[in-house]
């Protein structure tokens, strides 16, 4: 009975990205003429909006996925994509691209190197007795957080360099692409790390009751540790590169999964980055709309229209839906 | 079953447990008691395949530790720990399940079968009533009970189990012993707990044994180890040791300084 309910959640889900889809594919500062959606005349900007859509799902989803294992491997509920530091790694990354190399691909390339040499030093910090404990992880993740961002604040306030604001702008994240192959990157790159994650959701249940009971029902601890981090990291260090800081997905999505199909991960890992890609896509439609056609940033967005919608669950759940 | 040939081992570098040898045979119920940091929890760790001995060689039915991969351990042997922590708001039935883990294939649902397993889990520990419950809106003694059930749904061999009862009060301590007994009894459970409670381990026990400082002191029945010299040597206070009238097994009582 509950693995009905939970398919047909996760099937409700993947109609309203559907729908949701079409309709931001829609809407935009250019009007189009329903009749008129398949003329030569709008393929260039349905192109654009079709990549902003992919992009925002991908991004969604990712996030969330770096939320709902980061949450489960530390057991920790304020774990978040960013909280190991790869927010500010990636953007000193892109600060340093953007200073001195211009703009296009190396900026995107080097918020990535950013992000991932990031996780490789709080690992590394946070490493003892050849083990890795979420406290240390932690704590390590919130020194290095704050040495970058102080580094970044550094290079900003330093630099009379125009390019600045649009550093400015990617901080407040950003879904805008122009190229098709960006977007590929980071989907194939979530889509992998979801696959895998599925592969350990079962292992993720079991580190939830910590990690020497998980290893008393046979789990390698260290080694589902390692990989599941490594996806996380991998994950959320591309989408920043890509789209920049966006907060609140990965911390909410995976809570609010949670409260709607329950702890089990063998469900929650598909209602997590399902929610996220939806929730993602409904807030780059608001922001493109509310004040077209200027436009949000996306950051902004996602905590307005969140923090009113999380709260209404909480008050509405008292634990989970499903009984 | 179980064999530590002149094991030491501990955390890092330091090393607890000096020089252990013993054996286990299927079927006993056997209580390790000594003061604290006597090594008795790294005895378990050691046991269990959490900590790697520094020296020496366990065997787990005749199979060198070294060989047993996690798995095949969590089949044999499952572990109830003093207490435990739950992240998220599993229901009782999500809890014992998770016990059929070294069962299940890396894609698969639970079957049927594991369903089954689970059910006469929670029958046995008479906390089916429970199984809707969320785990942590239980009192200590019914958590306790799913953790029980959450243990006997890997289908294990021995049970290991660190201070079951410390949280608890009297009645739920023999709640859980009477029950301890009983999968020893019946369904030939071998049973291996870490005791703080001296009395308890005398009247349930049929095996003690007695650590201190990371060596055996002593090994028996609680009559054999429980004697006021060993105590008061081991543990260094005074005390008086009498027979349970209703048991004729030791008891101990204090005496204030």
């Amino acid at each position: 009975m509950k693995r009905v309910k939970a398919l047909n959640f996760i099937l409700t889900l993947i109609l309203c990205l559907s729908v949701l889809s079409i309709l931001s594919s829609l809407m935009g500062p250019a009007k189009i003429p329903l009749d008129q959606i398949l003329s030569n005349r709008y393929a260039d900007i349905l192109r654009l909006r079709f990549f902003r859509i992919m992009l925002a799902i991908a991004a969604g989803a990712g996030l969330s996925l770096a939320g709902v294992i980061l949450q489960g491997v530390l057991r920790n509920p304020l774990a978040e994509p960013y909280v190991l530091g790869v927010s500010s790694g990636s953007g000193l990354g892109a600060v340093i691209g953007l200073l001195f190399f211009s703009t296009g691909i190396a900026v995107n390339a080097l918020a990535f190197i950013g992000g991932g040499l990031t996780i490789v030093l709080v690992c590394s910090l946070a490493r003892v007795d050849k083990r890795l404990s979420p406290e240390n992880m932690i704590i390590s993740g919130i020194l290095v957080n704050a040495l970058f961002s102080s580094m970044l604040m550094f290079f900003i306030s330093n630099s009379y360099s125009p390019r600045i604001h649009s550093i400015i702008w990617w901080l407040l994240g950003n879904l805008q692409v122009y190229n098709g192959l960006h977007v590929a990157i980071v989907a194939v790159v979530v889509l992998a790390g979801f696959l895998v994650t599925i592969i350990f959701s079962k292992e993720l249940n079991a580190l939830s009751l910590g990690e020497e009971e998980a290893m008393h029902l046979g789990v390698d601890v260290e080694k589902v540790k390692g990989i599941l981090l490594l996806i996380s990291a991998l994950v959320t260090s591309v989408v920043v590169s890509m789209c920049g800081i966006i907060g609140f997905v990965g911390l909410m999505m995976p809570h609010l999964a949670r409260r709607l199909v329950g702890p089990d991960h063998r469900i929650l890992v598909w209602a997590s980055i399902l929610m996220g890609a939806v929730f993602l896509l409904l807030c780059d439609v608001v922001s493109r709309i509310i004040m077209a056609p200027r436009e949000l940033p996306i950051g902004v967005v996602t905590a307005f229209v969140g923090v009113p919608f999380f709260i209404y669950i909480l008050r509405r759940t008292r634990k989970v839906y499903f009984k | 079953m179980l064999h530590f040939l002149h094991v030491s081992g501990g955390y890092g570098n330091v090393e607890i447990l000096k020089d252990i040898t013993f054996s286990i045979d299927p079927g006993s119920f056997i209580g390790i008691i000594g003061p604290n940091g006597s090594g008795k929890s790294t005895l378990l760790r050691t046991a269990t395949k959490v900590l790697r001995p520094f020296k020496g060689e366990i065997y787990l039915q005749k199979k060198s530790m070294e060989d047993v991969t996690l798995k095949e351990m969590a089949r044999t042997v499952a572990v109830v720990p003093q207490d435990s922590l739950f992240t998220f708001p599993f229901k009782v039935l999500d809890v014992v399940l998770m016990g059929r883990t070294p069962y299940i294939s890396r894609l698969g649902l639970e079957s049927k079968e594991d369903l089954m397993v689970a059910f006469e889990a929670l029958e046995c520990v008479d906390a089916m009533h429970l199984r809707d419950r969320f785990i942590d809106e239980l009192s200590g003694g019914e958590r306790q009970r799913v953790i029980i059930a959450k243990a006997l749904a890997q289908k294990p061999q021995i049970l290991f189990l660190d201070e079951p009862t410390t949280h608890l009060d009297i009645s739920h301590q023999i709640e859980i012993f009477s029950l301890l007994r009983r999968l020893n009894k019946d369904a030939g459970l071998t049973i291996v707990t870490i005791l703080h409670d001296l009395n308890l381990a005398s009247e349930y026990c049929d095996d003690l044994i007695l650590l201190s400082d990371g060596a055996i002191k002593k090994r028996g029945t609680p009559k054999e180890v429980l004697d006021y010299r060993t105590i008061e040597e081991v543990y260094k206070t005074v005390v008086i040791v009498k027979e349970n009238p209703m048991t004729s097994r030791p008891h101990i009582f204090l005496v204030k300084r």
